[in-house]
C-alpha cells in the first residue's frame, strides 16, 4: 500500500460518521425498528454493531501498535446483537462513541512510522491480521453500513429490495468485523 | 456481591465522568499540560488515558458477556501515554471518548442479570476477572484520576516562579 492509499483510506475511516448520520436523518422510531424479515438486522441494530465493531477496532488498533505480534480474538457479530439487547437500546449514546472513537483513532492513524506500518498480529480465525488489513476494513466498514441504513429505509416504503439477504444470502456483500 | 451493591456501584460509575469534568473546570491551557514531576502525567495525559482506558474497559465487559471464559490483555498505560502521544494531542476528543463510551457500557450494566454477573475470565496479569471484579475496578477509575487532576492542579497552583 502507498502512502497516498493509506491517506485515501483514512480520509475515508473519518468520514464512517458523518454517512451514518446522514443516512439516520429524520428516521422515526417505527423506521429504526422495521426489518425486512425476523431475522434481519433493523437500523437500530445496525448502529449498535457499528459501534461495538469499531471500539473493538479501536482496541485492536491499539494493541497492534503496542504488543509483539498480539492475538486478536474473534468477533461474533450475530452473538452481540442477541446478547447486547441492540434492539431495546437508544442509538444516540452509540453514535457519539463512534465518533469519538474515530475521530481518537484517526489521530492515531495520522502519526504512524514506517516500522508501526509492518506491525501485525494473528486473528483467531483469520490469521495474519495487519495494520494495513485493520485500515482497509475500518476505512469501508461504517460507510458499509451507511448504505445499508439507506437501503433499509427505501425498502420498507417498497421504494427497493430488502438489501442485504438474512442468513443464507450473499455475506460477501456485507462487510463483517470477524 | 448484593442486587444493592451492584446498584450502589454502577450508580457511581455513572456519576465518574461528570466528575473528571468538575475536576477539570476552568483549567488553564498551561496547567492542563503540567507535569507534577518528570515521568508523571499531566492532566492533559490523565484525560487521554481515561479515553483509552475507558474504550478498552468497555470492550473487556462487552467480551466477558459474549465469549466462554476469555482471555483479557492486560497493556501498559505508560507505554500508551508516550507510544499514542497523550501530551500533543487535543483533549476535546478524548473527553468526548470517555464519556460515550462510558454511557454504552453503562447501558449494558443496567440489564445484566445474575448470571451475567458471574461470568469471568482471565486478565493475563492480574488472573481470574470476573463482571463483578470489573465494576469494582471501573466504579473507582475516573474518581481515582479526578483525584490526581486535583492535586496536579494544586501542584501548578504552588509550582516555584
Amino acid at each position: 500500500m502507498t502512502g497516498a492509499e493509506r491517506a485515501a483510506l483514512i480520509a475515508r475511516y473519518r468520514l464512517g460518521h458523518g454517512a451514518l448520520v446522514a443516512a439516520l436523518a429524520g428516521a422515526t422510531a417505527a423506521e429504526l425498528d422495521w426489518r425486512p424479515t425476523p431475522e434481519a438486522w433493523s437500523a437500530r441494530d445496525v448502529v449498535h454493531h457499528v459501534e461495538d465493531a469499531e471500539l473493538t477496532g479501536a482496541v485492536r488498533l491499539r494493541r497492534l501498535l503496542t504488543e509483539d505480534a498480539p492475538s486478536i480474538p474473534a468477533f461474533d457479530e450475530e452473538v452481540y446483537r442477541e446478547r447486547l439487547a441492540y434492539a431495546t437500546r437508544p442509538i444516540e449514546p452509540a453514535l457519539d462513541a463512534i465518533r469519538a472513537a474515530h475521530v481518537t483513532t484517526a489521530e492515531l492513524l495520522d502519526g504512524l512510522t514506517a516500522d508501526d506500518w509492518a506491525r501485525a498480529g494473528t486473528h483467531s480465525d483469520e490469521g495474519p491480521y495487519s495494520i494495513e488489513r485493520w485500515l482497509a476494513f475500518h476505512a469501508a466498514h461504517t460507510q458499509e453500513h451507511a448504505a445499508q441504513i439507506r437501503q433499509l429505509r427505501l425498502a420498507r416504503v417498497g421504494a427497493a429490495p430488502p438489501p442485504f439477504e438474512p442468513s443464507g444470502g450473499a455475506p460477501e456483500l456485507r462487510p463483517a468485523l470477524r | 456481591m448484593t442486587p444493592t451493591e451492584r446498584k450502589t456501584l454502577i450508580a457511581t460509575y455513572k456519576a465518574g465522568y461528570d466528575e473528571v469534568v468538575r475536576a477539570l473546570a476552568g483549567v488553564a491551557a498551561d496547567e492542563r499540560d503540567w507535569r507534577p514531576a518528570p515521568g508523571e502525567w499531566s492532566a492533559r495525559e490523565v484525560v487521554h488515558h481515561l479515553a483509552d482506558s475507558e474504550t478498552i474497559a468497555g470492550i473487556r465487559l462487552r467480551r466477558l458477556l459474549i465469549e466462554d471464559r476469555p482471555v483479557i490483555q492486560g497493556y501498559d498505560e505508560a507505554d500508551y501515554a508516550r507510544r499514542f502521544r497523550y501530551q500533543e494531542r487535543p483533549w476535546e476528543p478524548a473527553l468526548r471518548a470517555f464519556e460515550a463510551a462510558r454511557a454504552t457500557t453503562a447501558q449494558l450494566l443496567d440489564s445484566m442479570t445474575e448470571a451475567d454477573w458471574q461470568r469471568s475470565g482471565t486478565h493475563t496479569e492480574s488472573g481470574p476477572y470476573s463482571a463483578e471484579g470489573w465494576l469494582r475496578i471501573y466504579a473507582d477509575h475516573a474518581y481515582v484520576h479526578a483525584e490526581q487532576i486535583r492535586k496536579n492542579r494544586a501542584g501548578w497552583a504552588d509550582r516555584p516562579r
